[in-house]
């Protein structure tokens, strides 16, 4: 799990803590809306970072979010998880930001360069010949199809939520990954090594 | 979202669940019988082996975009603060008090219990005006100066306090420091300009919404909730339907049916499967919570060999303290060769259980310490653990101080239990110990 609380179901019930959370805030609990942050504010900002292909202007546009969070915390019916609504505000906001400044959706590469230096095992991974391949790639993948990615694997949603967060149908989300697979796949067996 | 596929026929629908299968997020039912298909598919191994990498990459580049998070900003601070006392007088029911000045007329009654003055904000009153409001008119008015004029009186007495708070509070908060939300607020305003990478200086205080652990498990029940004297005892307690280990030292929360021989784990954490009977073996699976698998051989040295319920092989699983009895004990009498049946397909993401798991989440700051100094937090300061995330080879906590006002995140070499507390689900009772696990023979047919 990539940073989901491993002891923490997240299903949208009533006993999911998440809702608890957000329950509490939309109670006036404002120590809530910090236990939120903690545990996806890196999530979040992930996803604005990547949209917004500027650090600062993601952390702002997630202050701004938060703030729709408290405001707008008692209208959260549980339908979804917390983390899908979450990233459904990120997404207008994200949006309505690039309408604002004419973002283009053109990768950014120091985003990566700035975290490198990190002396873990995630530099470890991205020594490896073949990640650098492929990371490269995603680089070059239509924004949408990078966009689905990322909710896939890193924010781990399901086809339903991903089509709920991008406002699509699931056929779509599907259609998306395929493509988004097969401009991987060949650069994989291409320059990746993959036999 | 997929249509019911017979497991051992390919179909190119598969291609659709293996994204799904590869981030984990596919449903349980689903996954099974995908995995009985990929057992003999190559194609699906071969795509599920390219979605891996890249899923391998996405998430690490996920993570990095995630690092350094700010606090939260002044702004939205400031924001919440004001607008935090009236959500929480409307959720007492005292936000129309508050905001609306009050009509009453004569022919209304009172409920019953109530003085004049007190009964005035209520629900009751705020009705929309049927009759005529000569009257009462000239004596409503008077609440709201004396409201504005309470909020003003309160926001200079918090001001105040927050001020006063703020001079005294150390930014640098070790275990001795009091848990003040105030303190916390006060930090938060001022927050370090230039966090470093591997703390973030947000505020992130223990709120009594968090659900303890134990609530989650609502099938394990009843679990004492008295730890037992000492650390590394073994002990393990009836549950319904079946034999809970919840010692320490042992593979906690696993659950045999004698009567199927399927091991289930009850507890929240994944537990690893390992391809061979060593610890320092590659890690092949990840054996859910809620998940059954069914015993295949137990060893003599508490590893058990595990299969799906198809008895797709699995690989190892720790479960030393486990009690087995026959027929569960000794399923098979393997040759030497059996036990390289086949070769382990790679099914799951390794998602090597949380070591502090049974510890996150908890509300109380009585089970965890930091062993060595880490910024803002002296070696052996009290912590609670808010949240854990997987790097894709070790797990990292988010860890809060006994003040609430560091959130740091560290190794799982930097934390340690305390030492007078034990792990914090435990046993006392010890009816079992390992010694009384049946020994199993590796015969040759």
């Amino acid at each position: 799990m990539p940073y989901h609380t491993a002891a923490m179901p997240t299903d949208g019930s009533p006993n999911d803590p998440d809702v608890v959370l957000i329950r509490a805030i939309a109670s006036g609990n404002a120590q809530a809306l910090d236990e939120l942050y903690a545990r996806y504010g890196p999530a979040i900002l992930s996803y604005l970072s990547a949209r917004l292909n500027d650090r600062a202007q993601a952390e702002e546009v997630l202050q701004d979010v938060m703030l729709a969070v408290w405001r707008s915390a008692a209208t959260f019916r549980g339908e979804s998880k917390v983390l899908t609504w979450m990233l459904t505000i990120a997404r207008n906001r994200a949006i309505n930001t690039m309408r604002k400044h004419h973002v283009t959706q053109t990768p950014l590469d120091d985003v990566f360069e700035l975290q490198s230096t990190d002396t873990g095992p995630q530099e470890k991974v991205e020594k490896n010949y073949q990640t650098q391949v492929v990371r490269e790639a995603l680089r070059h993948l239509p924004e949408m199809q990078r966009e689905i990615l990322e909710l896939v694997f890193y924010h781990q949603l399901s086809g339903a939520e991903v089509a709920d967060v991008l406002g699509i149908n699931a056929g779509t989300v599907k259609s998306r990954l395929h493509r988004a697979k097969e401009a991987l796949r060949r650069v994989l067996y291409t320059e990746g090594g993959l036999q | 979202m997929t249509p019911p596929m017979p497991p051992g026929s390919h179909d190119d629908r598969w291609y659709d669940l293996i994204p799904f299968y590869a981030a984990g997020t596919l449903p349980m039912p689903e996954a099974r019988t995908f995995e009985a298909h990929l057992a003999a598919c190559a194609e699906c191994q071969r795509v599920l082996q390219e979605w891996r990498i890249i899923a391998g990459v996405v998430q690490a580049e996920g993570r990095a975009r995630g690092r350094s998070l700010p606090p939260l900003s002044r702004a939205v601070r400031d924001q919440v603060e004001q607008e935090a006392t009236p959500l929480k007088a409307s959720a007492n029911g005292h936000h129309a008090a508050a905001a609306a000045p009050v009509i009453r007329f004569p022919d209304q009654p009172r409920p019953a219990g109530t003085s004049s003055r007190a009964s005035e904000p209520t629900q009751q009153s705020m009705r929309p005006m049927r009759f005529p409001v000569s009257k009462p008119r000239t004596s409503q008015r008077a609440p709201v100066p004396i409201t504005l004029a309470a909020v003003m009186t309160a926001v200079l007495i918090v001001g105040g306090l927050l001020i006063f708070t703020l001079a005294r509070q150390p930014v640098d908060e070790i275990d001795t420091a009091s848990s003040n939300p105030a303190a916390a607020d006060a930090v938060a305003l001022h927050p370090s300009p230039t966090p470093s990478p591997t703390r973030t200086r947000i505020v992130s205080t223990p709120t009594n919404t968090v659900t303890p652990i134990l609530d989650l498990l609502p099938t394990v029940i009843p679990l004492p909730s008295v730890p037992p004297s000492g650390t590394g005892g073994g002990g393990g307690v009836e549950a319904a339907g079946g034999f809970v280990w919840v010692a320490p030292q042992a593979t906690p929360f696993l659950k045999v049916d004698s009567a199927t021989c399927a091991l289930t784990n009850m507890g929240t954490q994944p537990i690893q499967i390992y391809q061979e009977a060593q610890p320092e073996s590659m890690i092949t699976g990840l054996f859910t919570p809620g998940a059954v698998i069914m015993i295949v051989l137990v060893s003599e040295d508490g590893w058990v060999r595990v299969a799906t319920q198809e008895g797709v092989h699995l690989g190892w699983v720790f479960a030393s303290g486990q009690a087995f009895t026959p027929p569960c004990s000794n399923m098979l009498t393997p040759t030497p060769t059996d036990l390289e049946l086949l070769p382990v397909p790679t099914l799951l993401i390794p998602t090597p259980t949380a070591g502090y798991g049974a510890a996150i989440g908890r509300d109380t700051f009585d089970f965890v310490i930091v062993s060595s100094d880490v910024v803002g937090l002296p070696a052996n300061s009290r912590v609670r653990i808010s949240s854990a995330y997987y790097t894709g080879s070790e797990w990292i906590y988010s860890v809060v101080a006994r003040s609430s006002s560091i959130v740091a995140e560290v190794r799982e070499w930097q934390l340690r239990w305390m030492p007078e507390s034990g792990q914090p689900i435990t046993a006392p009772t010890a009816t079992i110990t390992p010694d009384t696990v049946p020994p199993i023979t590796l015969t040759p047919r």
